[in-house]
């Protein structure tokens, strides 16, 4: 019988889709957190649960690989299961597709840690939740597995040449039940660092928009090393790690103002692409000649 | 449910909740718009034609039963049917569950008319979609 476990359904709003007409990453996450506590409840940990304990999962590590694009009206549906146990918590997936293709819009491999949401002290699985992850663990040999995430990753520490990409404050309408920023905002501030990342290679958009170009991500990797609570000043410090052919690498560090330190680590592969074609083009020379000595690779 | 299939699945968020510390009834319609992406395949209306601007359907009519409250966290799915037609309309029956206790939370039967999106007008529904019709229609007793 199959472990896998329904947790998305639904579609893109035309309001989810950016400037590249398509779906944008924070709505991915969106839709990645729903899913999330669909899981949830398939291991015992169901809303009553979590609301009454004040404890549940929370990501640790999380990777996001964008297979497809998907654009306005594309109806979604998605599955998820655990691949290991762990005392400390699980190793597990998403998927959601384009209902329309069938087609596998994106990949979440994750790790997440059983957690009391008001001390964020990190916590063994409780037996019954352990149990009912260890009854759906399964590897899934037929089900898509992305090969290790390649290359350098952003460290958990500031580098020379980073720049600021965004800053803000959390407000209390990006925040869950417990005062913690949802993963949607996270993935926000990385949304609205496109255009200053951008910028610091020399490029603007009409530049871009006249070049027929859009640029999507591919890959995200991201390490969270604490939650980001309501009302927190945020900043978010990001840098060129490699540009090469037709893939460009970012690294982010998102920090926490009020408390001085790196809540979110997170590296980003991307690519251009021909607006009209839709397919992924050389980078813009700007990418490709910027310094060398600017690289946050020569720093790691 | 007989002819009924899952058209949405996700959560209720905080910020979606009102003073009444449940969620705001603008959010139920905001479901069935997710719900509709999946009605419009089911009957065959493609997204890309939606978007090239040449047909789609708008909602004329709805009628909302609200069951249960859900609150923030609350994991929730709906299922939807179509349950009747005619020349230019389709009717539909979405009902959203509490996913974690299986309660009915919301009902509501919609109207919605099949139109031009250039001439912004409606139109009599395509044969093609008559006849997708045909196959998954749910009898309006059955519906409840």
């Amino acid at each position: 019988m199959s472990k896998l476990i329904p947790c998305y359904r639904g579609g893109v709003e035309s309001w989810e889709c950016d400037q590249m007409r398509h779906m944008n990453v924070q709505f991915y996450m969106s839709k990645g957190s729903d899913a999330f506590a669909h899981l949830q409840h398939a291991l015992g940990l169901s809303p009553t649960v979590i609301r009454s304990t004040r404890k549940g999962l929370r990501f640790k590590t999380l990777r996001i690989q964008y297979k497809s694009e998907v654009h306005e009206g594309t109806p979604l549906y998605g599955i998820c299961g655990i691949r290991h146990v762990t005392e400390e918590g699980i190793q597990a997936f998403i998927h959601i597709y384009d209902a329309v293709k069938d087609r596998l819009s994106a990949v979440y491999e994750f790790s997440a840690g059983y957690t009391d949401y008001d001390t964020d002290e990190e916590l063994p699985l409780p037996a019954d939740v352990r149990d009912a992850a260890e009854r759906l663990m399964d590897e899934h040999p037929a089900v898509y597995r992305p090969a290790p995430f390649a290359g350098d990753l952003m460290p958990n520490r500031p580098l020379n040449h980073m720049f600021e990409s965004a800053r803000g404050s959390v407000d209390v309408w990006e925040c869950d039940q417990f005062d913690t920023i949802e993963m949607r905002h996270i993935v926000g501030y990385f949304s609205d660092a496109a255009t200053h990342i951008i910028n610091a290679v020399g490029l603007t958009r009409e530049i871009i928009r006249n070049r027929n170009l859009g640029s999507a991500a591919l890959d995200y990797y991201s390490e969270f090393h604490a939650p980001i609570k309501k009302s927190a000043a945020i900043l978010l410090k990001s840098g060129l790690m490699g540009a090469d052919g037709k893939i460009f690498r970012f690294g982010h560090n998102l920090i926490d103002m009020d408390k001085g330190t790196i809540a979110v680590t997170t590296t980003v592969i991307g690519c251009y692409f021909d607006m009209t074609t839709r397919k992924s083009v050389p980078l813009p020379e700007e990418f490709t000649s910027f310094p060398k000595e600017k690289l946050l690779k020569s720093q790691l | 449910m007989s002819g009924y299939v899952e058209s949405y699945r996700g959560q209720v968020l905080m910020r979606e909740c009102d003073l009444l510390g449940h969620m705001n009834i603008q959010f139920y319609n905001a479901r069935i718009s997710q719900a509709m992406c999946h009605m419009f395949y089911l009957i065959g209306i493609d997204p890309a034609d939606m978007k090239g601007g040449r047909r789609g359907l708008a909602a004329v009519h709805q009628e909302s039963r609200y069951l249960a409250e859900l609150r923030a966290g609350d994991i929730i799915h709906m299922e939807s049917a179509v349950i009747g037609h005619s020349e230019k309309s389709i009717s539909f029956d979405h009902r959203l569950y509490n996913s974690e206790t299986g309660a009915l939370a919301f009902i509501n039967k919609m109207t919605s008319v099949y139109m031009d999106l250039e001439r912004r007008k409606s139109v009599p529904l395509s044969e093609q979609i008559r006849r997708k019709i045909t196959e998954i229609i749910t009898e309006a007793e059955d519906a409840a």
